[in-house]
Order: C-alpha cells, then sequence, then structure tokens
C-alpha cells in the first residue's frame, strides 16, 4: 500500500507539474518551452557519441534542439525540459523508457508500462509497481533462469539490489505462483543513469563506472562548480562509486536540515560562552574568548558546509575518501590556526568524523581537540616520506599509526636515510628526533631473509654487509 | 584518195584537253565570283535587315534599364490569350461550370513538351450548402484568432504567435473567404492592408528577411517560446509567402503597390544562390553568429521555389526533384529525397500538403506559364508526383482500410506537433515527432489533406474522405485538425493552417487555380532603386526573360512492370 500511495504521489506530482498531460491549454503551451523549463543542456554529450541536432520545427513554438545517442545497447533521445526517451529500438518505439520531468525541476521519473523508478530525496533509486499487493513475490529473469528477490525491491535500492536490476532483463511480478506482471528492464541502467546525470546537473562523476564519456569537453563556469577538476578521462575515477552517490546520506544522514539544527547549537554553544566573561576571572577570559574564536572559526566553516551539502552533488563527497584519512592526523594546530588551508583542513576532518564515522557534532570536535592536544603534546608526526614529499595533503601516516610501523618503515629506508643524512644534514634533523634509529641496531630484511635462508652463505653476507 | 577542201581538220587529243582545262578554268572563275559577290550581298543584306533596336532582343541592355522589361511569360513570347480570371462565387452565372473546359477527353500522361495531364480532373462547381458551411466555420477561425492591433492571425488558437507559413494560410484564407462571397470587399481591404502594413513594419532577423517567428499581438520577433528574441528565417515560410503575394498581387492589382514595398524591404542576398539552392538561417548557439543552411526536402522545396520564381528570382536547383528515390509501397514508387537524413541532418518527411498546396495555389504550373488550362500541367513531373501521392493513399485505404490523408499537422499536448508522413526516415506511414520518434498514436486522418486530395481529385475516394471530414468542426473555433487513425477521436486542436488550407480548396473547387495571370506591364518590383546599388546588394532580381524560365521537365513514368 506503501508502494501504490507513493506511486500515487508521483503521478500527482507528474499531474501537477503539468509537462505531459493531455489536458493542455494554449496558455499551458505559453509556458512550455520557456527557458526557465529548460533543466537539460542538450549540449553536454551524455555518452560518446551522443549528438546535439536541431528538431524540425514547422510550427511556432517548440524545443529547437535535443540530443540524441547509443548507450549501453540503448536508443535514446532527451529534450532541454528533461523528456527522454530509452529504447533498444533505434524509431525509440517499442520497449520505452519514458522519463518526464516535473516542470522547471531536476526531479525526474522513468516509466515503462506500470513500472515507475525514481530518485529518493536522498538520492537512491526506487522502484513502484501498479498492481502490487502485499504478499506478492519478484522475480528477476536474465532469460534463462529466474531468481526470487525480497520485497525490498520496492524499498530505496541498496548498491547490491540495484546493480542485480541493472544486470536482470525483466522483473516478474507474481502472486501465488499466477504470474502478474512482467516488466522489461531493457535500459534500466541508461534511464537510471540519465536520471542521476539530470538531478546532478549533468555531472559526469554521477555516471556508472565504465560509462562511455567524452573526455574533451570544455566546462563551463556554470559547470564547474558540479564538476571533479581532476577528471577528464573515458575511465571514470577509481575512487568514486558513483550509483552511491550523489546524495547517498552515510551513516549519520548528513544532510543539510541537521547540519542547520547543528548550528543552531553551536550558537547557543557560542552565546553561552560569551556570557560568563562578565563574572568570570582574567585568565578564565582568556581561554574562554580563545574558545569563541575557535567555535566560530567552526561556525563559519560550518556554514560553507551546509551549503555544500546543499548543492545535489558537493564536491565533498566525491573526494577521494583515503585523502580524508591519512591527512586527519598530520596537522599541527599551528597550521591549523594560521593558514588558510589548515583551517580547510580542519573542517574537512570535521565534516569526515561527522559524515562518514558518524559521529555527532560535539564527538568530533571534541576528537579533534583531542587530537590537537596529542600532537601539541607529541610534536607533529613525520613521516620519512612527508620528508620527499613536503604537501601534506597528498599522502601521510594512517590516525593509527604506530611505533612498530615507523620502525618497520626505517628498517625499510635505512640505507636512503644513510644516503640523505650525508646529502641534507638539515633534513637530518628533523628526522632524528621521531625516528632515533642507527643501523647498528637494525639489520636489512634482505639480510635476514638471506641469512634464514643460506645460512652458509649467512658469513660472506653479512661480512658483506658490515 | 582525193582530198576534200571543206571537211574540217581533225584535232589532236592535246587540244582537246586544253579546252577542257580552259573550260573547267573558266566555270571554276565563274562560280568562285558569283559565290563571293552572293556572299557579300547576303551579309550586306543582314546587316541592314537586322537592327539592334534598343531595349529589344538584342540589346544586351545595362541593370539600370531592365526595370522596364516586362517579364516574358507564355503569353507574351507566345502570343496565346491569358487564361481567364474567374468571378467571385456569387457573380458568377448559373451556367458558369457548364462551359467550363475540363479536358475530360484528354488521355493521361505527358505531353511532348513535359506537361502532365492527370488521371483524375479536379472538382468544379458551385459550393453546396455543407461545403459552405465548412468554408465559413473555417473563416470563423480567423475571425476569432486575429489580433485587432497587428492584423496577425494567431497559429494555433488562441497562442499569440505565428510564422510566415501561417501567415500565408491565412492571406489564403482571406481571399477564399472574399471570393466565396463570405466577406466583402470592405472588410478584405481593411484586413489585407493592416496586415500588410504589420508586415512591412516587422523587424526583420538580422536586417535580411522575416523572422521566423513573432507575436501576433505585439509585432515583435520571437523565439520559439514566444519571448523577444531571434532564431532566424525559414527559406520554405518565405516562399509560401511570396505565393500568396503574387496571387494577391495578380488578383488585386490595387494592393501592387503595397505588396511591393513590404518586399522591397528584405534583403535576398543569401536566401538564394547562384545555382539556386534555398536557403535558411538559424543561429548557433554557441557564437551566436548567423549559420546558412540548405533547407527544403523534395515537396516543400520545389513549391517554395515557384514562390521565389513568381518574384523573378530562379532558383534552378531547388525546382529540380533530384536527387530523389522512390519507395515502393502499396504498388506505387513514391518518390522521397534522396539526401540522408543521417548525412544532412534533415528529415525527408513525405507528405500530402506541398502537393497539394502546389497544386490548388499554383496549378502544377511553372511560374511563367499564364496560358494553359487548369487540366494541363506544364510542371509536368510536379503533377505526376502527387498522382503517385494521391494513389498510394487510396491503395491504402482499398487494401487495409485505413482511411489515409496524411500530412503535418498539430496534436493536442506534447509533442504539439507531428509529421504524419507517408515515408519518411526509411518507413512507410511513419509519424514522427519533430526530433524523429515514432509515435503512431498520433497518426491521423488530416483534414486539410483529406479536403485538398477531395477538391483536386475527383474520385470516389476523396468522396469518402469529404464524408469524414466536412463536418468536423466547432462552430466557435473552426474545423477541427483531424481525426485520429486509431480511434481517438478528433484531433482536438485548431490552427491557421488547417483552416486556410480548407478554405483554399473549397476556393479551387469554385475558380480552380488560384493564381491568375498578371495583367499589368511592369512592377515597382522590378523598377524600385535602379539609381542605386540597393538592388544589387540586396540581390532584386530583374525581370524574367525566356532564357530564365525554369525547364519543363520530365522523370521515368511508372510501368505496370514496377508493380
Amino acid at each position: 500500500m506503501k508502494q501504490l500511495s507513493l506511486f500515487a504521489l508521483v503521478a500527482l506530482s507528474h499531474v501537477v507539474a503539468g509537462g505531459h498531460s493531455l489536458a493542455q491549454t494554449a496558455t499551458a503551451r505559453v509556458e512550455e518551452f520557456t527557458a526557465e523549463n529548460a533543466i537539460v543542456d542538450t549540449s553536454i554529450p551524455f555518452a560518446i557519441g551522443a549528438s546535439e541536432a536541431r528538431q524540425s520545427l514547422r510550427g511556432a513554438f517548440g524545443w529547437p534542439t535535443f540530443q540524441e545517442g547509443l548507450v549501453e545497447g540503448v536508443y535514446f533521445r532527451f529534450d532541454p525540459d528533461g523528456y527522454a526517451r530509452f529504447s533498444p529500438n533505434p524509431r525509440l518505439d517499442v520497449d520505452v523508457f519514458e522519463v518526464l520531468c516535473k516542470s522547471r525541476t531536476q526531479e525526474c521519473h522513468g516509466r515503462k508500462a506500470g513500472l515507475t523508478v525514481f530518485l529518493t530525496p536522498q538520492g537512491q533509486l526506487q522502484l513502484t509497481l501498479e498492481g502490487v499487493i502485499a504478499g506478492d513475490g519478484f522475480y528477476l529473469s536474465e532469460g534463462v533462469s529466474e531468481i526470487q528477490i525480497p520485497e525490498r525491491v520496492l524499498q530505496p535500492l541498496d548498491l547490491q539490489m540495484e546493480n542485480l536490476l541493472a544486470s536482470s532483463v525483466e522483473l516478474i511480478v507474481r502472486r501465488g505462483g499466477e504470474e502478474v506482471s512482467r516488466h522489461s528492464l531493457r535500459g534500466f541502467v541508461a534511464t537510471t543513469a540519465y536520471l542521476r546525470w539530470v538531478a546532478a546537473r549533468q555531472d559526469y562523476a554521477v555516471l556508472p563506472r565504465g560509462w562511455p564519456v567524452p573526455n574533451s569537453r570544455t566546462n563551463t563556469p556554470s559547470q564547474g562548480r558540479v564538476q571533479t577538476t581532476n577528471w577528464q578521462s573515458p575511465t571514470p575515477q577509481p575512487q568514486v562509486i558513483a550509483i552511491t552517490q550523489p546524495a547517498a546520506p552515510g551513516p549519520a544522514g548528513l544532510s543539510p536540515d541537521r547540519i542547520d539544527a547543528q548550528l543552531q547549537e553551536l550558537r547557543d554553544m557560542v552565546t553561552a560562552l560569551r556570557r560568563p566573561p562578565e563574572v568570570a576571572g582574567g585568565e578564565e577570559i582568556a581561554s574562554t574568548s580563545d574558545e569563541v574564536a575557535r567555535l566560530e572559526q567552526l561556525l563559519l566553516d560550518l556554514t560553507d558546509e551546509v551549503q555544500l551539502l546543499r548543492d545535489p552533488v558537493s564536491p565533498q563527497i566525491t573526494q577521494p575518501v583515503v585523502e580524508e584519512i591519512v591527512s586527519l592526523p598530520s596537522q599541527s594546530m599551528a597550521e591549523v590556526k594560521n593558514g588558510q588551508t589548515t583551517e580547510h583542513r580542519t573542517t574537512e576532518k570535521l565534516t569526515y568524523l561527522v559524515e562518514q564515522l558518524g559521529l555527532d557534532l560535539r564527538t568530533a570536535v571534541a576528537v579533534l581537540e583531542l587530537a590537537e592536544q596529542e600532537l601539541q603534546d607529541d610534536g607533529a608526526l613525520a613521516t620519512p616520506e612527508d620528508l620527499y614529499t613536503p604537501s601534506v595533503t597528498t599522502v601521510a601516516s594512517p590516525p593509527i599509526q604506530s611505533d612498530l610501523l615507523e620502525s618497520l618503515w626505517g628498517e625499510i629506508n635505512q640505507p636512503q636515510i644513510m644516503e640523505i643524512e650525508a646529502a641534507t644534514p638539515e633534513i637530518e634533523v628533523e628526522v632524528k628526533p621521531s625516528m632515533p634509529v642507527t643501523v647498528r641496531e637494525y639489520r636489512l630484511l634482505s639480510d635476514y631473509f638471506a641469512s634464514a635462508a643460506l645460512p652458509i652463505l649467512a658469513p660472506e653476507v653479512s661480512g658483506d654487509t658490515h | 584518195m582525193p582530198r576534200t577542201p571543206n571537211t574540217p581538220k581533225r584535232r589532236s587529243p592535246f587540244w582537246g584537253g586544253v579546252v577542257l582545262c580552259a573550260a573547267i578554268l573558266v566555270l571554276s572563275g565563274t562560280s568562285y565570283s558569283v559565290g563571293v559577290t552572293a556572299r557579300q550581298i547576303f551579309l550586306q543584306q543582314e546587316e541592314e535587315v537586322i537592327p539592334i533596336i534598343a531595349g529589344g532582343a538584342l540589346d544586351d541592355i545595362p541593370a539600370l534599364m531592365r526595370g522596364n522589361l516586362p517579364s516574358a511569360t507564355l503569353s507574351l513570347v507566345e502570343g496565346e490569350a491569358l487564361r481567364e480570371t474567374p468571378p467571385r462565387m456569387c457573380d458568377m452565372p448559373d451556367d458558369y461550370f457548364d462551359k467550363l473546359d475540363r479536358g475530360l477527353d484528354r488521355v493521361s500522361g505527358y505531353t511532348p513538351h513535359n506537361a502532365y495531364v492527370r488521371k483524375y480532373r479536379a472538382r468544379r462547381g458551385f459550393l453546396s450548402e455543407r461545403e459552405k458551411r465548412a468554408a465559413k466555420v473555417a473563416w470563423h477561425y480567423f475571425e476569432k484568432f486575429t489580433q485587432e492591433n497587428t492584423g496577425l492571425a494567431n497559429s494555433v488558437g488562441n497562442y499569440p504567435s505565428t510564422t510566415l507559413w501561417d501567415t500565408a494560410s491565412y492571406i489564403a484564407g482571406m481571399v477564399a473567404a472574399y471570393e466565396l462571397c463570405i466577406i466583402e470587399k470592405t472588410e478584405f481591404d481593411q484586413r489585407i492592408t493592416l496586415l500588410l502594413t504589420t508586415i512591412k513594419s516587422l523587424e526583420l532577423f538580422r536586417k535580411e528577411l522575416p523572422n521566423k517567428v513573432y507575436h501576433t499581438k505585439t509585432g515583435a520577433k520571437v523565439d520559439y517560446t514566444n519571448k523577444p528574441g531571434e532564431i532566424g528565417y525559414s527559406a520554405l515560410d518565405i516562399g509560401r509567402f511570396l505565393v500568396w503575394m503574387r496571387i494577391c498581387k495578380n488578383r488585386y492589382p490595387y494592393l501592387a503597390n503595397t505588396i511591393d514595398s513590404v518586399l522591397l524591404k528584405w534583403d535576398f542576398s543569401n536566401v538564394i544562390d547562384d545555382e539556386g539552392l534555398m536557403f535558411g538561417t538559424y543561429v548557433d548557439k554557441e557564437t551566436g553568429e548567423t549559420v546558412y543552411a540548405q533547407e527544403g526536402r523534395l515537396g516543400y522545396e520545389e513549391y517554395a521555389a515557384k514562390g521565389f520564381a513568381l518574384w523573378g528570382f530562379r532558383p534552378l536547383l531547388a525546382h529540380r526533384a533530384e536527387p530523389f528515390l522512390t519507395a515502393s509501397i502499396f504498388g506505387v514508387q513514391v518518390p522521397y529525397d534522396g539526401r540522408d537524413p543521417r548525412v544532412f541532418h534533415s528529415q525527408n518527411y513525405v507528405v500530402t500538403e506541398s502537393y497539394l498546396q502546389d497544386g490548388m495555389e499554383l496549378g502544377f504550373d511553372l511560374p511563367h506559364d499564364d496560358v494553359t488550362p487548369d487540366w494541363l500541367h506544364s510542371d509536368g513531373w510536379r503533377a505526376e508526383f502527387a498522382d503517385r501521392i494521391y494513389q498510394v493513399q487510396e491503395n491504402r485505404w482499398r487494401r487495409t482500410g485505413f482511411m489515409t490523408a496524411r500530412s503535418e499537422h498539430n496534436v493536442k499536448g506534447p509533442p504539439y506537433f507531428t509529421y504524419d508522413t507517408i515515408f519518411s526516415d526509411g518507413y512507410p506511414w511513419n509519424t514522427v515527432t519533430p526530433r524523429g520518434d515514432y509515435v503512431p498514436d498520433h497518426a491521423a486522418v488530416s483534414a486539410k489533406a483529406a479536403l485538398g486530395l477531395w477538391a483536386l481529385w475527383d474520385s470516389d475516394y476523396t468522396d469518402v474522405l469529404f464524408e469524414a471530414m466536412i463536418e468536423l468542426y466547432d462552430p466557435e473555433n473552426g474545423m477541427y485538425e483531424g481525426l485520429y487513425e486509431r480511434g481517438q477521436g478528433r484531433v482536438a486542436i485548431f490552427t491557421a493552417n488547417n483552416n486556410g488550407i480548407i478554405l483554399t480548396a473549397l476556393l479551387h473547387k469554385v475558380q480552380g487555380t488560384i493564381l491568375t495571370p498578371y495583367r499589368g506591364e511592369t512592377e515597382v518590383w522590378y523598377t524600385a532603386y535602379r539609381d542605386q546599388d540597393i538592388r544589387l546588394r540586396r540581390n532584386y532580381p530583374d525581370p524574367p526573360q525566356k532564357r530564365d524560365w525554369l525547364p519543363a521537365l520530365r522523370h521515368s513514368i511508372q510501368e505496370k512492370a514496377d508493380f
């Protein structure tokens, strides 16, 4: 029933949108082809080989252009208002997935016969099927065999279920062993990719792995805001799992509304902190002022985050997670306070803690403070690799970096360190405090293996080495 | 042996040879001198007999003076009588059609001069009561949807936008309404004058030719969203508009100066090239520059080309059928444009409309033909191709039961417009949207196509079409666009083009070919700006002479073996 009501809602929104209802009036037509209704730029190819073409308009109104092409075995055409058709037939007449968009929005849904697919506000795909009641069984067929799938196929789809549907040919609904309906899934991948692409304002980053996208397009300023800047290859970024984006929430469900609420909490905290100085002593006033300044800075950062999150696809989301992980512990408190870059990194750390690890904001701030404190106590951790790559954003040690790892690293690189000691004494000064190792304390791993495997040669080897 | 003194002396053979040579020499000399003398005499006579008269055929007059020449038409060159201009329906004597030459005794086929006689004749006669009612209802569309301040009529219902194509349909409706005595001269003059004044004041697309779309309430040039802007011009739309400007000018000489002044504001330098191809324009989305692109495919292209030719242009290539191919459909070799849509990015729709307009408005005649009767079509291959277009639709009806009269038409709701074709994109009976989607549910019997076929082909099949369409109207809004083929009922939308063509069909029944001969001498269109370089810059033509005529051609006729 929930699905049915949802379908009714979709149908209602479709009627309200008026985009393709039969009850058209001349007045509605006036607004049909206005620039405000153009939500898709047909000059941006959806896939390699797609091209923009001019409509053969004889009348006084209509969309002047459209885009057509072939991708994933289906032909497609779409208009600037988002209306699209996907079909295995070049005439786009049979087995058609039709995509309709709510007027002037990127909210679209695809439909084929009784099957409707749309994106939830969280960016997950969801199916609705006409004529389905509780207790019906769902089966996927890939042409030869069938498998039964759980009823949660009608819930927002997870990655596994989505992949399962994408690799199937038909979705069959059975009731008491009898087939109720059979829905073709040809064009499902292309249609869902199109839905995401439109929702993400034609950002290629949301397209699935292996999607044939052109790599030579010059980004317009308007697209730059939502496009990854370092990706210009037909092969998608390996770090990006496109089908879980753009708006799939993390464990903590970091949504703009929630951030707003947390912002409010922070404001309250700031207000509360500003009150005590009137009655507190001198030292307390100084420490509280620092805390207020830091919280205000955090507030500003969080405001930026909210702006980014309000965007359907935030560049933050498309950042490789590895970068976030490795960059956290390699920051010093001084860097955070001084440089603009380090301030931003603090924001990133906070976002990571909240979004990826699911911590609430208070805990995240506390973790950051603790990390800063530890850094102050222990001094900045400088791994040997840091010495060769001064940029702290590229490679760093993981947060659980231990002495054991450091010692292993030192063992592997010992000869190189020796060379550097001779060539660049200023680096040696930085390395020695954190890695107080000497050649005599450690043996090369190769020497160890040589001694273990070839005991006869061991004296020779050790003799050569030492 | 005695010797007789009177006996002549016998000459020697040498003597005979000398005499023979002498005789030959004398004769040769005489012949030569006679020949030379005769040649001198003849040449002398030719120079004296054929002087070059100023403005005459041998006078290669400079451009400055060419405007004074009369346009060379068939009547002028052959010295034959002009076709008669028919009177208005209410002024026709009762026996008008009794004396009409319909060429019923003529066998169909090509004549030695490549003119063509069709298998079916056009319907002729007074309008019946049902037909009059249909004409009044169709005219009511224009009464209701014409803007008072600009005189422009809406293309589709109350949507305040129009094109030159649809404006030509409005003019067609206006002429028909006047000639069928639905309106009187006062109203006709008021409407046409206001309209022409508005058209003259229209802001052109980049100072060349009228933009493709205008807002009917303001007369401002707009884009496809009816917002102020510009999108380019259409050579086909302009061609059809030129046809109706020529019809009005020839029928109503008192409008000639106004019509000429409208056209003399336009710049034709890019719309037609030296080889006679027509070019439309659009605006490049990235650079904003004007892009000129060849426009027109078999059917529409030739019709629009004749519109340009009626004003002295020479669209030689555009008027030719080549390149064309044929598709065998129900035993008929249906001609379609051979330019591959995948290469040229322009669909090759085969629909009835352009053939109907050529037949009803121009009589399938060449632009210079002002002589031949209605049943003889001097642009022979156009009439023969039109016969095929008719026949394939009748054959479909006979073999499948689908009543068929295919044309482009508007539909209610998306996609708003369909090309309901006989053949396009490699498929017969293909109904496609402007972007090429196959939408068979929008297949319909087009009202304008049905009544156009009824007017030009007097057959049992068109009687059926007539019965299906003649009462398909809403008295408040005009004739419906058509009848859905798959039983969804009427195409509940009202357009200027549909109602204008229906009025043209009804007028054709009464008066025959709508274009009448020009009866004046020269025209302002040809004489204006002779003292300036404007004619050169805007590519205004000189009065066409015989050497400028479009050729009368024929193509291979379908044989029985083709079936």
